[in-house]
């Protein structure tokens, strides 16, 4: 009874459409926030976010006004009085809304992305991250070449929590003593700590990682960390301090051992091997204005030489991406030099892929059966009133 | 029947004065062949009159260059001034061309007034100024554009457009006879004949002669140990190798492709340099030779032989090039037509009637009854019928010549009528007009509100055809060819023209809601009541069925805009600023359309409600490209324009906001009134 009477409650139309005034505001604030925190950051925390504070206010984000939506339209379909036939569009313009709302909002979460950076002739079986990073140490001269990689989410929650990053493989703990998303560099000087100290190793003794305010596109940004190690005792072992495309890499030197720390952007490794063939460029004649460009691809997926392998060859281009399973691999960009052609390619993985089409289509049906019954009921009092 | 026929047939003859136009230059040259000679540019292939109006309106911010200071002098069609920049260069680097509109840039350059006192001036003068600040042009060379003061960028456009102009006069000097030879030694040891004018090509199958010719002069003098090492004999045959050289620059003369190849399908069309560097082929040399020829009959002046020698060298050239000139003439027609500008001229004509047409009953009060306010009795003899009428063809023809420009457009481009933002205000105008025109049709009956949809029709016609020449005029060239990712016409015709369907239907809604929020505020009588007659209610309903049939375009739109992302990109939805404005729409129908389902809100703020939708169709149309970021950034233009918009939005807003505190305060008044008391709103 309660539950019913709750339900009557949120079919009030009063708040969704709070909520969805709230949702336009959002979407103006967060359109125009684009343009100058970068689309990636406005974009989490305006719209993919369920609060977001301004200044020390909490505010809902995107999502928890698609949630009042919801609501709202779960409970107004639960109600008997709207099942009519005269409603029926409606109702089911409502039902493809909150397929598409729900859908994308509960499986929609898993969706993947990352660039393939290909020179003509390589190949990559993995694609990376366009805004996260992955610390990374490498043995170098074990037989045990495994790499152990520590995600940025995961360094970073250590981080918060002030606990250490173990791992098997490694002999010693490390914890993350700062990160930053982009970064400067400045000389220590000779009388400084940091370089009179021993525990400061390798890079950190001669230059300090400095917070740089972040670029808007992330390829003009270098991640960096500043991290020490500790032995099984919780002994200090030395203090790093590690950026991304280093000229010259940090290597740790523990227990005859040796590995390479390093951050790069998150690999996402993917089922398959994607080998860049040949690159092609058009442009209009007698113009700068690009008509295609084109990217021949070897998709290879397990042995290729193996009855269940695959060695596809596959031609990439503007509008026509190659798809395999749940990934869309689309031509992006291109970098062309008189060295080389290098084409950046784009892989996602979309497990919801289906949820627009089959809720676009419900909506699509449902508006135009509420207009075709609209029109037909007009027709039918104007008829009646001219008799 | 007679009638409409005769109607229609002026209509189409409308466009007429404007093909008339002719170059009133002191040379009377026929240049209707020349204009139609096809050149390869920017993609496609054209008239070289589109070619050179283009390059006109870059120069002189104008499609014609006024000959004198005063407009008796007459003036120089693009085509004409083409001529003569590409087969008399020498003499138009002494034509005022350059328009300066900044001040501050005339002052930098220590310009005085063009020669004929005009803000345009010649090459030999732009060059020659820039020459003397050549160390301050190369200093902002190195700075970032963007951080450059308004005079500064000028200054560096200016010297780019100089570039483009020399290479452009460049084109055809391997045609020019100035290369002789009057010595009758060197003229036989170079095989050349003595006093004869030759061409560059003629002149350059001497050079390995000349060479060993100088070599030998110069070492039989030394031997000699002449005091006089250079004389007069030789200083000219030296002055002929240095003309050769000079010459010889202007290889890098690439941009007047005019020379195609056989094969229909193969674009490779070449300029005259070009052709030669590439070791051209025997099909050129016969236009080659047309060339010469052409350049020949233009210094002889406007006879019968330039007039043969342009019709000759287009058959030849569309022969060789397999090319259909109806194309050309279609293109040429398009430009000189000016369709659009006429249609603007008849919705303002549509406009200016109406207005006129209550002014004067207006001011004399017909028919004489007092108590009908000023605007209503204007309004009666708005709809008089002949005028009513009249507005209708007017606004009707203007919307078939716009029908005309777009599919004149399409068939030129071969793709969809929208690619971009310039074609879009085309298609929206049109789609918004026919859509008025309707809605005045079905509501022609209604004399309560009869014209009043005519009058928004040609009011919004007129305003966003004038903001599209604002627009063309920033752009240049609005036949561009496409980017790699629009180049599909399959969702160019769906996603596109359903989405711009949709923000037509949101402007009529908009234009729907500014005629119900105006006749709001005077339907409040004296007396505190609002009537809210049927025809209040129609107009209401309509909103709303616009409001409809709005949203479906939009959703139908944006979930097939969403279908090209997953299939070009791999997601449906990105949260890019495009995508975002046309949510923003979509967003607002659905708010406005639940808002007066559910009674959430009354009539007159459903109204008002439509007025805000066209704030969100420029936010979500234009306002969007001025963030120039994201996936959609293609279809972006340049960000000067934000003052104009938030003008728009203010205006908007306050309009909105005087109609409704308007009705508030003289309802509240009037209801308090003693006889106010007794009445109450009707909804």
């Amino acid at each position: 009874m309660r539950f019913k009477q709750a339900l009557r409650q949120l079919s009030n139309p009063a708040l969704p459409s709070l909520a969805l005034l709230w949702l336009i505001l959002l979407l103006i604030v967060g359109t125009i926030a684009q343009k100058y925190e970068g689309l990636y950051a406005a974009q989490q925390a305006y719209f993919a976010s369920y609060f977001f504070t301004w200044g020390f206010i909490p505010l809902p984000g995107a999502k928890s006004a698609i949630l009042v939506i919801c609501l709202g339209i779960i409970a107004k379909l639960s109600q008997p009085y709207v099942w009519r036939w005269r409603q029926i569009g409606s109702n089911i313009t409502h039902a493809g809304v909150l397929f598409l709302l729900t859908g994308s909002l509960l499986i929609g979460q898993d969706k993947l992305e990352g660039a393939l950076v290909l020179d003509q002739g390589q190949d990559k079986n993995y694609s990376e991250d366009y805004y996260s990073t992955e610390l990374v140490l490498m043995p170098v001269n074990s037989s045990n070449r495994i790499p152990v990689v520590f995600r940025q989410n995961e360094f970073l929650q250590a981080n918060r929590q002030k606990e250490l990053l173990s791992s098997a493989n490694l002999p010693f703990d490390l914890q993350v003593t700062g990160f930053f998303s982009n970064v400067d560099l400045e000389r220590v000087s000779s009388d400084d700590e940091q370089a009179v100290s021993n525990i400061y190793k390798g890079f950190a003794k001669i230059y300090k990682l400095v917070a740089k305010d972040s670029e808007l596109k992330r390829e003009e940004n270098l991640s960096g960390l500043n991290f020490a190690i500790y032995d099984s005792q919780g002994q200090l072992l030395g203090r790093y301090a590690i950026f991304e495309q280093m000229s010259i890499i940090q290597t740790i030197n523990h227990q005859q051992k040796t590995y390479q720390a390093i951050i790069r952007a998150e690999r996402h490794y993917l089922p398959f091997t994607l080998r860049l063939v040949d690159f092609k460029a058009t442009y209009h004649p007698a113009s700068q204005v690009a008509r295609s460009y084109e990217s021949v691809v070897n998709l290879e997926v397990g042995d290729i030489d193996a009855i269940d392998g695959i060695d596809q060859r596959a031609v990439i281009s503007m509008n026509q991406p190659l798809r395999y399973k749940d990934w869309t691999i689309y031509q992006s960009a291109f970098i062309s030099n008189a060295e080389r052609e290098t084409s950046i390619l784009i892989a996602v993985r979309n497990s919801a892929r289906l949820i627009p089409y089959i809720g676009g289509l419900i909506i699509a049906c449902g508006l135009l059966l509420h207009l075709f019954i609209r029109l037909s009921r007009k027709r039918l009092s104007l008829s009646q009133s001219r008799t | 029947m007679m009638r409409k026929l005769i109607i229609i047939i002026l209509i189409w003859l409308l466009p007429l004065p404007a093909i008339a136009e002719q170059d009133t230059g002191k040379h009377r040259y026929d240049y209707h062949a020349f204009s139609l000679l096809p050149i390869l540019h920017q993609g496609r292939i054209k008239p070289l009159a589109s070619f050179a109006r283009l390059h006109l309106k870059l120069f002189t911010h104008s499609e014609t260059l006024p000959i004198g200071s005063t407009a008796a002098s007459g003036k120089l069609t693009a085509s004409a001034w083409l001529a003569e920049a590409i087969l008399t260069p020498e003499a138009s680097y002494q034509r005022p061309l350059f328009k300066i509109r900044s001040k501050a840039l005339i002052d930098i350059l220590s310009l005085k007034g063009g020669q004929d006192n005009s803000d345009r001036y010649s090459f030999y003068e732009i060059t020659q100024a820039l020459r003397d600040n050549q160390q301050l042009v190369n200093n902002l060379r190195g700075q970032d554009f963007d951080q450059l003061t308004p005079a500064q960028q000028e200054l560096l456009n200016l010297a780019q457009k100089t570039v483009i102009y020399f290479e452009i006069s460049r084109t055809m000097t391997l045609f020019d006879p100035i290369f002789t030879i009057n010595n009758r030694a060197y003229a036989t040891e170079l095989g050349l004949d003595v006093g004869t004018n030759y061409n560059y090509l003629e002149a350059i199958r001497s050079q390995p002669q000349l060479i060993k010719l100088l070599q030998q002069e110069f070492s039989d003098r030394q031997a000699n140990d002449s005091d006089n090492l250079v004389d007069s004999n030789l200083a000219k045959l030296l002055s002929f190798g240095n003309l050769l050289d000079s010459i010889s620059n202007d290889r890098n003369s690439l941009v007047v492709k005019v020379l195609p190849t056989t094969n229909r399908n193969d674009l490779t069309w070449t300029s005259p340099w070009e052709n030669i560097a590439t070791g051209g082929n025997p099909s050129t040399a016969r236009l080659f030779s047309m060339w010469q020829e052409l350049i020949n009959s233009y210094n002889a002046g406007p006879n019968q032989t330039w007039l043969d020698t342009t019709e000759t060298l287009l058959s030849t050239t569309l022969e060789q090039a397999d090319y259909p000139l109806w194309r050309l003439e279609l293109e040429y027609f398009y430009n000189r037509a000016e369709l659009f500008k006429w249609g603007m001229l008849l919705y303002i004509f549509a406009l200016l009637l109406m207005f006129a047409i209550i002014a004067y009953h207006s001011y004399k009060k017909l028919p004489a009854s007092a108590d009908e306010p000023v605007y209503k009795v204007g309004y009666k003899f708005m709809t008089h019928k002949f005028f009513y009428r009249l507005t209708y063809v007017l606004v009707g023809s203007g919307l078939i010549l716009q029908i005309n420009g777009i599919v004149i457009r399409t068939l030129l481009l071969n793709r969809p009528p929208v690619t971009n933002f310039y074609e879009s205000l085309l298609f929206v105008t049109a789609a918004c007009v026919l859509g008025g025109l309707v809605f005045e049709h079905l509501k022609r009956q209604h004399h309560k509100y009869r014209g009043l949809a005519l009058a928004a029709t040609s009011g919004i016609g007129l305003s966003l055809l004038s903001f599209y020449n604002l627009v063309q005029e920033d752009t240049g060239d609005s036949m561009q060819m496409l980017i790699a990712v629009l180049n599909t016409n399959y969702w160019l015709a769906t996603h596109v023209v359903v989405i711009t369907l949709g923000y037509a239907a949101s402007i009529i809604a908009g234009l729907l809601g500014h005629i119900y929020l105006g006749n709001y505020v005077f339907q409040i009588h004296t007396y505190g009541k609002i009537n809210h007659g049927t025809a209040s209610t129609d107009l209401s309903n309509s909103i709303f069925a616009m409001t409809l049939i709005a949203l479906f375009l939009m959703v139908f739109g944006t979930i097939l805009g969403g279908i090209w992302a997953d299939q070009s990109w791999g997601r449906f939805w990105g949260w890019d600023p495009k995508e975002n404005g046309a949510l923003l729409i979509v967003l607002w129908l659905t708010l406005m359309l639940h808002s007066r389902l559910t009674a959430l809100v009354k009539k007159h703020i459903f109204a008002a409600a439509a007025v805000i939708l066209n704030v969100a169709v420029a936010l979500s149309w234009y306002g969007v490209n001025l963030l120039n970021i994201g996936l959609h950034s293609y279809g972006f233009i340049d960000s000067g324009r934000l003052i104009g918009l938030s003008a728009f939005i203010i205006i908007e807003l306050l309009f909105v906001l005087i109609c409704l505190e308007y009705g508030r305060i003289k309802l509240r008044f009037s209801m308090s009134s003693p006889k106010g008391h007794q009445h109450k709103e009707v909804r």
